[in-house]
C-alpha cells in the first residue's frame, strides 16, 4: 500500500457518493493546490476562490477519474486549467511555463518552482507555523525525530524504518505517531484551535 | 533490582504503545502513511478532520517550508458545502488493481453465454438420422368457448366505450 492507494481508497468512496470523503482529499491537498495557485495568480485575495473552483471542478469531473495516473497529477493539472481559465477570464497575463517530465513520467509545470507571492500577514502566519515545527522537531527524543525524518522526507515504509532503525515495526508506528503528536500540540497555539476546536469544521 | 526496573519500564512502554495504537489518532498516523485501511467513517467528526488535517500539515511543512500555508478559516468549510449543494456522484467502480480479474471473470461470462445460445440453438441446426423432430404442439383454438365468455363477461361489465365493427372484404361504403 502506499499513498497512491489511500488516494485511490478515497477517490473510491466519493465515486460511490460518500461527499465526506472528499473533504479528506482537500484537506490534503489544499496547501499544495494554493502554493501551485499563488504562483499564477497575482492578487492573494483570489487564490482561495481559485482554490475552491478547482477542488469544486476536480469534484465534478470524479466520476471520469480512472486511476490512470496519482490523483495529485491529475488534481493538479485540473488546477493549473482553472488558474488560466481564470486569467483568460479576468484579462490577466498568464505566467509563461513549460511542462517537465518527471522521472516517473509525470509532468509538472516550472511555476511550480517559481517564487511565491504572499501578503505580509500570510508570510507572519507560514514563518510562524515553519519555526514551530522546526522547533517542535529539535525538542523530540532522538528515536522520535529519525522516525519521522525517515517517513516525511525520505518516504521509508514502516517495514523499511524499523530494519534501518532496528526495532519492531510496532515501535515505528508508535515513533511517528508520538512525534506527530508532540508537532501538533505545539502548533495548536498557532493555529487556534485548542481556543476553539470546531472553528475551521 | 535494575533488572526488574527495566523490565518494568520496557512493560509500561509496551503498554503505552499499545494504548497509542488504539487510540484514534495512532490509526490517522498510519492511515496518513498508506501502513493500513483507512476508515474515511472514523474520520468524519471535527476533531477527525482536524487531526488528519494537522498530520498532513506537519508532514508538507517538513517537506518544504513553503507549504506552511494556513488557508483562511473558512476555505474547507466553503469548498464542502459548496460540494455538499452538488449532485451525488454515480460512476462506475474503479477496475484499479482488479482490472484483470475483472476482464478473466468478463471473459469467462462471455464463453459461458456462448455455450448457453449454442446448447439451445444445436438442435435446430441438427439433421443427422439421430435426430427425430418432434411433431409441433399446436395451439387450439376454441371459438365457441371464446364467445360464450365474452358473452358473459358483456353481461357483467355492460358495453364498453370501444366500439365495435366489422370489416368485410369488397364491402363497398
Amino acid at each position: 500500500m502506499n499513498q497512491r492507494d489511500v488516494d485511490a481508497a478515497l477517490v473510491a468512496r466519493v465515486q460511490r457518493g460518500d461527499k465526506r470523503a472528499f473533504d479528506l482529499l482537500v484537506l490534503k491537498y489544499q496547501r499544495k493546490i494554493m502554493r501551485l495557485l499563488s504562483r499564477m495568480i497575482r492578487e492573494p485575495a483570489e487564490i482561495e476562490d481559485v482554490t475552491q473552483e478547482a477542488f469544486i471542478k476536480a469534484y465534478r469531473a470524479l466520476p471520469q477519474f480512472r486511476g490512470d495516473s496519482a490523483f495529485y497529477t491529475w488534481l493538479y493539472r485540473i488546477a493549473i486549467n482553472t488558474a488560466r481559465n481564470w486569467q483568460a477570464a479576468n484579462n490577466r497575463r498568464p505566467v509563461t511555463s513549460s511542462i517537465i517530465e518527471m522521472a516517473d513520467g509525470e509532468t509538472f509545470d516550472e511555476i511550480d518552482n517559481l517564487t511565491d507571492i504572499s501578503t505580509p500577514e500570510s508570510v507572519l502566519a507560514s514563518r510562524q507555523i515553519a519555526e514551530t515545527v522546526t522547533a517542535a522537531m529539535q525538542t523530540l527524543p532522538e528515536e522520535l525525530r529519525t522516525a519521522i525524518l525517515l517517513r516525511e522526507i525520505e518516504g521509508m515504509s514502516y517495514e523499511d524504518i524499523a530494519q534501518s532503525m532496528g526495532c519492531p515495526i510496532g515501535t515505528v508506528r508508535s515513533r511517528i505517531f508520538r512525534a506527530r503528536e508532540a508537532i501538533a500540540s505545539q502548533l495548536k497555539s498557532v493555529l487556534g484551535d485548542d481556543h476553539d476546536p470546531d472553528r475551521r469544521w | 533490582m535494575t533488572l526488574i526496573v527495566a523490565g518494568k519500564e520496557s512493560f509500561e512502554m509496551q503498554a503505552k504503545e499499545q494504548e497509542h495504537q488504539a487510540s484514534l489518532e495512532a490509526s490517522i498516523s498510519a492511515w496518513i502513511d498508506a501502513e493500513a485501511d483507512i476508515r474515511p467513517e472514523d474520520l468524519d467528526t471535527p476533531y477527525g478532520r482536524q487531526v488528519w488535517d494537522t498530520y498532513h500539515m506537519i508532514g508538507d511543512v517538513l517537506r518544504s517550508e513553503e507549504l506552511a500555508i494556513r488557508p483562511s478559516d473558512f476555505l474547507y468549510a466553503r469548498i464542502s458545502r459548496a460540494i455538499d449543494e452538488e449532485p451525488p456522484i454515480v460512476a462506475p467502480h474503479r477496475l484499479g488493481a482488479r482490472r484483470f480479474a475483472r476482464a478473466g471473470l468478463s471473459g469467462f461470462a462471455i464463453a459461458a453465454a456462448v455455450a448457453a445460445v449454442a446448447w439451445v440453438a444445436l438442435p435446430y441446426f441438427a439433421t443427422g438420422e439421430g435426430s427425430v423432430p418432434e411433431a409441433p404442439v399446436m395451439a387450439t383454438a376454441d371459438p365457441q368457448g371464446f364467445h360464450d365468455y365474452v358473452a358473459a363477461h358483456r353481461d357483467i361489465t355492460g358495453v364498453g366505450p370501444v366500439r365495435q365493427v366489422s370489416f368485410e372484404p369488397g364491402a363497398r361504403p
